[in-house]
């Protein structure tokens, strides 16, 4: 892809859209140049006369997929984009999953509510190649079933016997009627699925206060901290290291992350 | 004993009687002649930092902006006869307690800002204020500006009243093309406490946030009109302003229209209880411009 | 060349100048001393310690436009083509654009700057006193580097200036005039050592020990008094952070500041740096010790401007000093 040094996003048009949840919708963006991009990277969506906002890729490759909850400004122009709307796209930007894999692993997918996106990207890209990877399960929990995306996928995966997926699902609370998967939070439910170290990584994305407390479980079963692998996030504005927003310490989450494992999170300071 | 001792003692006071958890006052600076200084009940050191409180001229700073930032906690604060106005102001309007703020009034003569005089000093009518829980007794401080010499007050707006109506737009545009959006004339002001400022709303933007004159000039505006009634001229927007925007022109002319349409001014201890005049209503509100 | 003027002189070299390109110079105006284009040079200013404004914003301007759009395209707004040179840039000003330098190419290049960069003649001004609020010499350099401009102007006496070239391009622009001789250089440096700074920083021991004191309760009463407005930011020559904005039809990159409540707060609510507090301990940390970490050298270029000119009289470089003292148990 060109390098836009200066700030100027591909043309693209919106060409699918769907409702994850109430919140949550997932864009499926065609640029007019092709952007290839890796599980974990992110790219900035401009809504002209809104603004431009940071995404995780959630798919791995042809047309861009993102899912966005509706928030502020910018997301919620998003919300009220149509088909064949004209938007832009900058990236892709930032280091990937993949450069944290080395050699055939177990893999622990592990996500919380919108941080299911870039776990997806990941997701397919395993599936894609599904022979470079181990066992691999997938634990995703929401607040309440309502809240979970991507179901009609991952239900369909549970059932798609070549792909060897243990889909593992978990709501914060016991809902009303008809839930017949897992309750409790997260991080819980990974203690109870007793996930094994021995050559294997986990992916942890969602909350910052789940991740936190995933990583004290795994810390606890015997997990190092670079087999503990995560995605920050903040407030992002150029992508490329300039507008000095996005930094914790010296560490650019745009420029060095926004993967990192948690051994580097560790060593950062309290600025998040 | 001199001002300075006396403040001292009073916040030592204070603190070892656990009367308060923190004590805003003014330090000697080498560097910068004056600064504030925010001394903490649970500072270490605490003596050290006390036996640093003073009060000379060069304490322009206002510091009842601060007490937003310490809410639930009892505070002392030292304080000219401008800033009382603008505590006066606060709890009005609710945004601070009277049983959490111990007032330590200082007789202030002037002060200045760059090496002169601030304007204000001039017109001051609290020189030697009225409502406080300790007053610092001042040497050499001249008299409260009388209702005779009170005109005066508003004398900055002489010039300006002159003008046509399209003479000041022209005047505000010109000023408005110099802002830089540094908030600065906000973030000074002891009664800009909005929680989210309507410069900063996104959703709709009302503002724009690009420095270009006629954003600016919403700005300007848009604090003119959040100010009047509440405004106490303390100028610490004009003199924080970084390029040199003549906000305290702008408030005096909107105090002024509120003093004579209203009958209010404010920063006076009898305003405690009452509603500022554009947050209420009487029936028998002006409205001869309405036509 | 290294030349020798009388006042006379370096005005008809300036007006010389005026011929290539537009010229910006110190001017008087009613709100005190700016940077401004100038068309009369009898109107520069030579007595000075430092404009308000600084050079920056001839090459990170306050709103620059970056592309048009509307509902189906957009467009790239031309860059400019323009050649500014700016007389009286102090030593402290020029190095703030060569250490801004390293950010604005860090990896990818930033066109809407560099292309400014290229475009612009520094005419530098050597500095024969300092201001209350100085301390360049404790970054390594001093009031009379030239090594960030092109041309070097030297006040030697009430009459009498020294010019020379410095880059390719400023070599170019001094040609002909009386030569200067060693006597001219030893006054020159008589003059730099008689400048007396009233600041002087450790700043190595500084970036050492803020490595050790990020969770310090020292940040909490030392910076109070900040009020959060974008004075120091604005007026700093090497703060550069930015934000995007679109307004009517035009995407703008405009300046923001990490002392601005909503800098870094996430659209869910969350805002890692809460507090005044945790705002002003970025600035020192952005300032003395992130940058040297990722580009080698530190963001402050010791002018002192965000201490003159800040309301609540904060001083970056008492901050800074005072983490010294700070006690770890």
């Amino acid at each position: 892809m060109k390098n836009r040094e200066d700030y100027i996003p591909i043309p693209a048009k919106v060409v699918a859209l769907r409702d994850e949840t109430l919140d949550v919708l997932t864009l499926q963006i065609k640029p007019d140049e092709k952007v290839t991009f890796r599980p974990g990277q992110f790219f900035l969506l401009s809504v002209f006369n809104a603004g431009e906002s940071a995404f995780a890729f959630s798919n791995d490759s042809g047309d861009i997929e993102c899912s966005v909850k509706c928030c502020g400004l910018n997301t919620q122009a998003i919300h009220r984009l149509a088909i064949g709307d004209f938007v832009g796209v900058r990236g892709p930007y930032g280091n990937s999953f993949l450069d944290f894999i080395k050699g055939k692993k177990d893999i622990y997918l592990v996500a919380g509510g919108i941080g299911t996106a870039p776990i997806r990207s990941l997701l397919q890209h395993i599936l894609a190649n599904r022979n470079k990877f181990g066992k691999v399960t997938l634990l995703m929990g929401a607040r309440t079933p309502a809240d979970l995306p991507y179901m009609d996928e991952l239900m369909a995966l549970r059932k798609n016997k070549k792909a060897k997926v243990d889909v593992i699902l978990t709501v914060d609370t016991q809902p009303e009627e008809g839930w017949k998967e897992n309750v409790g939070f997260v991080p819980v439910i990974l203690d109870k699925i007793k996930p094994k170290t021995k050559n294997s990584l986990v992916f942890v994305c969602g909350p910052p206060i789940m991740i936190k407390f995933c990583a004290d479980t795994l810390s606890k079963k015997g997990f190092k901290g670079d087999q503990i692998i995560s995605t920050l996030e903040n407030r992002m504005q150029c992508g490329i290291g300039k507008c000095g927003r996005c930094n914790i310490g010296p560490v650019y989450v745009c420029k060095c992350g926004p993967v990192f494992t948690y051994d580097d999170i560790k060593k950062m300071p309290k600025d998040m | 004993m001199g001002m300075n001792e006396e403040i001292g003692r009073i916040a030592g006071d204070l603190f070892a009687k656990k009367k308060i958890d923190v004590f805003l006052g003014y330090c000697h600076d080498e560097h910068v002649g004056a600064r504030p200084i925010y001394i903490s009940s649970g500072d270490t050191d605490l003596k050290k930092k006390i036996e640093q409180l003073m009060f000379d001229e060069h304490c322009v700073m206002s510091l009842p902006g601060f007490l937003g930032r310490l809410r639930g906690e009892r505070v002392g604060i030292v304080a000219k006869g401008c800033d009382i106005k603008c505590i006066i102001g606060l709890l009005q309007e609710h945004q601070v307690s009277r049983e959490n703020l111990v007032i330590v009034a200082v007789e202030c003569d002037h002060v200045k800002w760059k090496g002169e005089e601030m304007d204000k000093c001039k017109y001051c009518d609290v020189h030697k204020p009225d409502f406080y829980d300790h007053i610092m007794k001042g040497a050499r401080v001249r008299d409260n500006v009388t209702a005779d010499k009170k005109k005066k007050i508003f004398s900055v707006l002489e010039k300006y009243e002159k003008m046509t109506s399209a003479e000041k737009l022209a005047f505000w545009k010109k000023q408005a093309k110099k802002c830089i959006r540094c908030y600065a004339c906000r973030q000074a002001c002891p009664l800009c406490f909005c929680q989210e400022c309507a410069a900063q709303q996104n959703v709709p933007k009302y503002i724009p946030d690009v420095a270009n004159e006629n954003a600016n000039y919403m700005w300007l505006m848009n604090r003119a009109y959040d100010l009047a009634g509440r405004c106490t001229g303390c100028m610490e927007c004009d003199r924080a302003c970084p390029v040199g925007i003549p906000w305290y022109l702008l408030n005096r002319k909107m105090a002024k229209t509120i003093a004579v349409n209203f009958g209010f001014v404010s920063g006076k201890k009898e305003n405690i209880g009452k509603k500022t005049p554009l947050s209420d209503w009487s029936e028998d509100d002006p409205d001869k411009w309405v036509r | 060349m290294k030349i020798i003027v009388d006042k006379k002189g370096l005005l008809k070299f300036i007006d010389s100048i005026r011929k290539k390109y537009r010229l910006i110079a110190p001017v008087q105006k009613d709100e005190g001393l700016f940077f401004d284009a100038v068309s009369n040079t009898s109107k520069i200013v030579f007595d000075y310690i430092n404009p308000k404004n600084t050079a920056k914003e001839f090459f990170f301007p306050i709103k620059d436009p970056i592309l048009r759009y509307d509902s189906d395209s957009i467009e790239e707004v031309k860059k400019s083509k323009e050649n500014i040179a700016i007389f009286g840039i102090r030593p402290c000003d020029a190095r703030a654009l060569s250490v801004m330098d390293k950010v604005f190419n860090w990896d990818t290049k930033d066109g809407l700057y560099d292309n400014r960069r290229k475009n612009a003649l520094l005419i530098g001004f050597g500095c024969n006193k300092a201001g209350d609020h100085c301390f360049c010499t404790s970054f390594g350099y001093g009031p009379h580097e030239s090594k960030d401009v092109d041309v070097m102007v030297y006040q030697l006496g009430k009459d009498e200036f020294m010019v020379l070239g410095v880059s390719k391009r400023g070599v170019g622009c001094v040609v002909s005039g009386k030569k200067a001789s060693p006597v001219h250089e030893s006054r020159r440096k008589e003059l730099e050592k008689g400048i007396v700074f009233k600041k002087k920083m450790d700043v190595d021991k500084v970036y050492k020990k803020l490595d050790t004191v990020f969770d310090s309760d020292y940040w909490t009463g030392a910076s109070f008094h900040c009020i959060g407005c974008g004075t120091c930011t604005f007026l700093c020559p090497s703060c550069h952070c930015f934000c995007m904005s679109d307004e009517r039809n035009i995407r703008y990159r405009i300046w923001d500041s990490c002392q601005f409540a909503c800098f870094t707060k996430h659209t869910s609510g969350h805002n890692p740096r809460p507090t005044q507090r945790e705002r002003y301990r970025q600035r020192v940390y952005h300032k003395f010790s992130y940058y040297k970490k990722n580009f080698g050298e530190h963001l402050c270029v010791g002018c002192g401007r965000c201490t003159l000119h800040c309301p609540m009289k904060v001083d970056i470089f008492s901050i800074a000093n005072g983490t010294l003292d700070i006690n770890e148990k």
